[in-house]
């Protein structure tokens, strides 16, 4: 290869498109930046939760169950002999504040011990916590319970049976962030009031929680011989290593989500850039017949081309990471509730390095295809124009570059994705999205191109022929402004609908109070306390505490001991199960295989039948007339699969993963849970401050604080898909701007003839708006069909909703990208029409001899 | 210098069926040092035999000898490679390289010389500008195609054809696109820098004036030679 000649040339082209190319390069950096960004952001988080997990944890090692530890665990951990021990007991209550009398669902921590060992609880006023043990009655409460309730430190706060000061907010704790408490505030009060609240009885959930602090070398030996006893047990380890894992996985998982946003936009970046490419090699055709001609070979030919790809890659890449700074200020900000940990971002070499790397894929996948036809340009074209006009490289290259391209793609994806088949249905339906993208544009030039008004204005008509002439650009620019809108509109209308959905669900005569932990003995006083009120009761279920004692006749345990099950079936093994009994199916509840019970039968002697939901079955691969053993606190209930539901998860209703027959569970030790409506807020205030003075353990969760907390969540989540999205759309407007600047020479030399031939300004003018516009109606007209269409199979399938579109947010979407497309489209002609014939002649002579 | 044997160039047409035959059965010896005019009438296969002759393409039958080599012989770099060091092109729509300035332009066959047969860069610039200044052009070295006449333009293109030094010169009407006095500068151009250089010359052309400078002319109609005359 004459490398002298070919760092010469493409010094030479750089400095001729630069422009362009800055163009396509920011076209592609947009993307990068949102892949990069998220990329940075994920490895910040982690070294974050690397240096902070012990802090985090608050100590070496956590045990967690549903049920006191038993004496063998208590045994084993004493062989462990660890430095310092804490525990805390963990449930849900109403808290009541006397003075305001509001209440609300908390989170109690009851304490006991130096907890936390690593870091420091930092509460206001200064030093509470130390002070929490040995203090009188005194609870630190999360900041938002006081907003909440309406409290100040000094308040009385009802606990059950028992009145606490409150003696401080709790500013920072390990291992909090703020999702968690909009539900339910965090109250922490010393364990020896614990006893004394009444709160915890028999059938309450509670979550005992113990810490300890070990030296490391003596912990991963325990851990070793111990672990699959407890794991029997179901006693459940954290240590700071698998903490730090399961920190960094779930924050991963959420931004591979969102990462496939800133994949798409990169997508569309590259589609963009690949056809702005197209045209940029079809100019070029002449210029490298007469460099062929005299002596340049085909491969030094594509080594020029080629290195001004590397150098357009490297530099899309290098400005997707400058661009993705402002993206680390935003998204920490943005998602604060969903970080688990404090970070200070910073710029690793592995993410310049991924940018740099994203930036020369997406780049080889736009120049590969137009490369080929270079290497195909004839020198001979240098003398006969008519021949090798439209270099097509061979067609096992052309089919070579097809797949090179899917394969590209699929595995940026699937790198990309958070799980293979994400990534595989992400490329899918990014395939099919820009596939009608592109039909709809060519049906629309071709319907065009049959149906053009024939008696209109010359203007008119000649601004639509446009989008069907030789060289036009409707294809790439539908594709592009198409799919942003369709991105930013369908995340738009899913949003909508679900919040749509969940609004209705708490209105209307559906549940909006759910009460939980109601005794037997309560059942009746309370329907009795809640029809005073005005409140209905709607549904009321039974819940019984069991776990899985065998399958099929093999106990768990030994499943559980006999070596690798998968992740989600050792779970399903080992939890605790909330059974509940009743006669009939309910109305979110479909019979999918076997028959519901008949309740007339006693079932003396007999296996007492069970109703599996569908997907846990499959979890534990049951089938119809498959035996199961429960056993409900110390009693073993044999059982058999009689019947397997599929269950409306969405509707706020008692749902349940497996059901009996009352005769199976009647007589368990149990509590209640109950559905109420009352339409009144500020009665329904009244209603849940009266339940704590008179069913002090039954809580009460008003279901517009849940509305509330996932709509704040989810306009989180949203918002950063609303950012991402706009870099999409930005993308989008970049690829008009680049496809207007390919287009601008054949544009303008047609302006200039017109104006030559005697066009007046304003018919050139009326000319290119016509055109900007009516490719402007297109390419919103199909993105945001597109997009209902998506949004609507996404409610309907995948969130199994009914759909509702935002028709008026959608109107102002669409309009907005149509007028942006046809100003930007019209811009691109302009000099043509500020000059004057004569200037008009000169420039067209110019033109006709040096357009290439 | 340039010996065809046989010359046919045969085209299928893209829409199947019969074939064309652009030329057919063409011998031609051209001497060192000779200057041939190509005379014929617009489709009679001027422009297809100098694409032969010059190695631009492969005939379907026949052969070309260049300075002694066989083109047959030599695959699309081996033709590449004996062009940038042997020929020379003046094209009729100039051809220069719109993203280039002139002096780029001419700079380009001296960058496209193998390593030992080019010249250091300062050497090629130096070339460049004296090959411009021959032409008039000395103080246009820094103006793109674009912002030339097209007289001008021409005469880059002859300071480009002649800056490696080409044993043989290919110009296809070279004054095809000029007007008659523009025209007639460009040729005495041609034909003085080739006298100095003594370069083989082929012509194609119907422009019967440049003809008359030639020392042989060949008359070409419907892709055979008619005639060869001497003027």
């Amino acid at each position: 290869m004459n490398g002298r000649f070919v760092l010469a040339m493409a010094r030479r082209e750089l400095r001729s498109a630069r422009r362009r190319f800055a163009l396509y390069g920011a076209c592609m950096a947009i993307g990068i930046a949102v892949v990069v960004g998220l990329h940075a952001l994920r490895a910040t988080v982690r070294h974050a939760v690397d240096l902070q997990s012990q802090e985090m944890l608050g100590a070496d090692l956590r045990l967690s169950s549903r049920a006191p530890l038993e004496d063998d665990v208590l045994a084993r951990l004493a062989a462990l002999a660890p430095g310092e021990t804490s525990t805390i007991t963990r449930f849900g209550s109403m808290a009541l504040v006397e003075r305001t009398g509001r209440t609300r669902l908390v989170d109690v921590h009851a304490i006991e011990g130096g907890y936390p060992f690593y870091g420091a609880i930092v509460t206001h006023p200064p030093e509470r916590w130390r002070e929490l043990s040995t203090a009188r009655r005194e609870a630190l409460v999360d900041p938002s319970l006081l907003i909440q309730l309406d409290a100040r430190v000094g308040d009385t706060l009802v606990l059950g049976e028992t009145r606490f000061e409150i003696a401080g907010e709790v500013r920072k704790a390990p291992g909090s962030f703020g999702l968690r408490t909009q539900v339910a505030p965090r109250v922490f009060v010393a364990q020896r009031y614990l006893a004394e609240t009444g709160l915890v009885r028999l059938g309450s959930l509670v979550e005992y929680l113990r810490y300890l602090k070990v030296p490391l070398a003596r912990l991963g030996p325990w851990l070793a011989a111990n672990e699959q006893a407890l794991d029997g047990a179901r006693v459940r380890l954290q240590t700071v290593a698998s903490y730090q894992e399961d920190m960094s996985r779930s924050f991963a998982a959420l931004t591979r989500y969102l990462g496939l946003v800133g994949l798409a936009a990169l997508a569309l970046g590259t589609v963009g850039v690949a056809s702005g490419v197209r045209v940029f090699v079809r100019e070029k055709f002449d210029a490298v017949a007469v460099l062929r001609s005299l002596g340049a070979r085909p491969r030094d030919v594509v080594a020029v081309y080629s290195l001004l790809a590397v150098a357009l890659g490297a530099a899309a890449g290098l400005l997707g990471v400058v661009l993705c700074i402002p993206l680390l200020w935003i998204f920490p900000a943005l998602m604060q509730d969903v970080l688990p940990v404090e970070v200070a971002l910073r710029l690793e070499p592995a993410t310049i390095a991924t940018g740099v790397i994203l930036g020369l894929g997406a780049t080889a996948v736009c120049a590969l295809g137009p490369l080929l036809d270079l290497s195909a340009v004839s020198p001979l074209r240098a003398l006969r124009r008519d021949l090798g006009t439209d270099a097509s490289a061979p067609r096992r290259g052309r089919t070579l570059v097809l797949v090179v391209l899917g394969l590209s793609g699929l595995a940026a994806s699937i790198w990309q994705a958070p799980r293979w088949d994400v990534g595989l249905g992400f490329a899918a339906g990014l395939a099919v999205a820009l596939g009608v993208l592109a039909a709809s544009a060519r049906l629309a030039a071709q319907v065009l191109r049959r149906h053009a008004p024939r008696r209109a204005a010359y203007w008119l008509r000649q601004g639509i022929a446009n989008l069907f002439r030789p060289r036009n650009h409707t294809l790439p620019t539908t594709v592009a402004i198409g799919f942003a809108l369709f991105l930013v509109a369908s995340l738009h209308t899913v949003q909508y609908s679900v919040l749509a959905q969940m609004a209705l669900d708490s209105s209307g005569v559906r549940p909006n109070l759910v009460l939980f932990d109601v005794q037997p003995d309560q059942v009746q006083p309370l329907d009795a306390f809640l029809a005073e009120r005005g409140a209905r009761t709607l549904e009321r279920a039974p819940l019984v505490s069991a776990r899985l004692g065998a399958l099929r006749g093999v106990a768990s345990e030994e499943r559980l001991r006999g070596g690798d099950l998968p992740r989600e079936l050792r779970w399903a093994l080992r939890r605790e199960y909330q059974l509940t009994y009743r006669s009939e199916l309910r109305d979110s509840e479909t019979i999918v295989a076997g028959q519901w019970w008949d309740d007339s039968d006693d079932y003396t002697d007999q296996l007492m039948p069970v109703s599996m939901e569908d997907d846990l079955a499959h979890r534990l691969d049951l089938v119809l007339g498959d035996r199961i053993t429960w056993q409900v606190q110390g009693v073993e209930v044999e059982s058999v699969v009689t019947s397997i539901r599929k269950v409306d998860w969405g509707r706020l209703a008692t749902n349940f993963f497996v059901v009996m027959p009352p005769a199976a569970l009647e007589q368990a030790p149990q509590s209640a849970v109950v559905l109420a409506h009352l339409a009144d807020a500020d009665a329904r205030a009244a209603l849940q401050r009266d339940l704590v003075g008179e069913f002090p353990n039954v809580s009460a969760l008003d279901a517009s604080v849940i509305l509330r907390a996932v709509d704040a969540t989810m306009a989180q989540v949203s918002t950063a898909i609303r950012v991402l999205a706009l870099f999409t759309l930005g993308t989008g407007l970049a690829i008009l701007l680049a496809a207007a600047s390919a287009a601008r020479s054949e544009r303008m030399r047609e302006a200039l003839l017109l104006r030559v031939l005697g066009a007046s300004l304003s018919t050139v003018r009326r000319i290119q708006a016509t055109e900007a516009l009516a490719l402007g109606s297109l390419a919103a007209g199909v993105g945001s069909v597109l997009s209902l269409a998506a949004a609507w199979a996404l409610v309907h399938f995948l969130f199994e909703l009914p759909f509702a579109a935002p028709w008026l947010d959608l109107s102002v979407l669409t309009l907005a990208t149509l007028g942006i497309t046809a100003l930007l489209g019209s811009l691109g002609s302009r000099h043509a029409r500020e000059l004057s014939p004569q200037a008009a002649l000169r420039a067209s002579e110019r033109f006709g001899t040096g357009a290439a | 210098m340039i010996v065809a044997r046989n010359l046919t160039q045969r085209y299928s047409r893209p829409s199947g069926g019969e074939t064309l035959t652009v030329l057919g059965g063409v011998d031609l010896e051209v001497a060192s040092g000779e200057v041939v005019v190509v005379l014929g009438p617009s489709g009679s296969g001027k422009t297809t035999l100098l694409g032969l002759l010059a190695g631009l393409d492969r005939p379907t039958e026949g052969d070309v000898r260049l300075d002694g080599i066989e083109l047959a012989g030599l695959d699309e770099d081996g033709r590449a490679q004996l062009r940038a060091e042997r020929v020379g092109f003046v094209f009729q729509t100039f051809q220069l390289v719109p993203t280039l300035t002139a002096l780029e332009n001419v700079l380009v066959p001296l960058e496209l010389l193998p390593r030992g047969r080019a010249p250091e860069p300062a050497v090629a610039e130096l070339r460049a500008r004296e090959l411009l200044g021959r032409v008039g052009l000395e103080r246009r070295t820094d103006h793109y195609p674009a912002e030339l006449s097209g007289g001008e333009q021409q005469r880059v293109g002859l300071a480009r054809a002649f800056a490696n030094e080409p044993r043989i010169l290919f110009a296809d009407e070279p004054t095809g696109n000029l007007d008659r006095a523009t025209g007639h500068e460009v040729a005495d151009l041609l034909f003085e820098l080739n006298r100095e250089r003594g370069t083989t010359l082929v012509i194609v052309t119907h422009d019967l004036e440049l003809s008359q400078r030639a020392s042989r002319i060949v008359h070409l109609s419907a892709g055979r030679i008619a005639r060869i005359e001497q003027p």
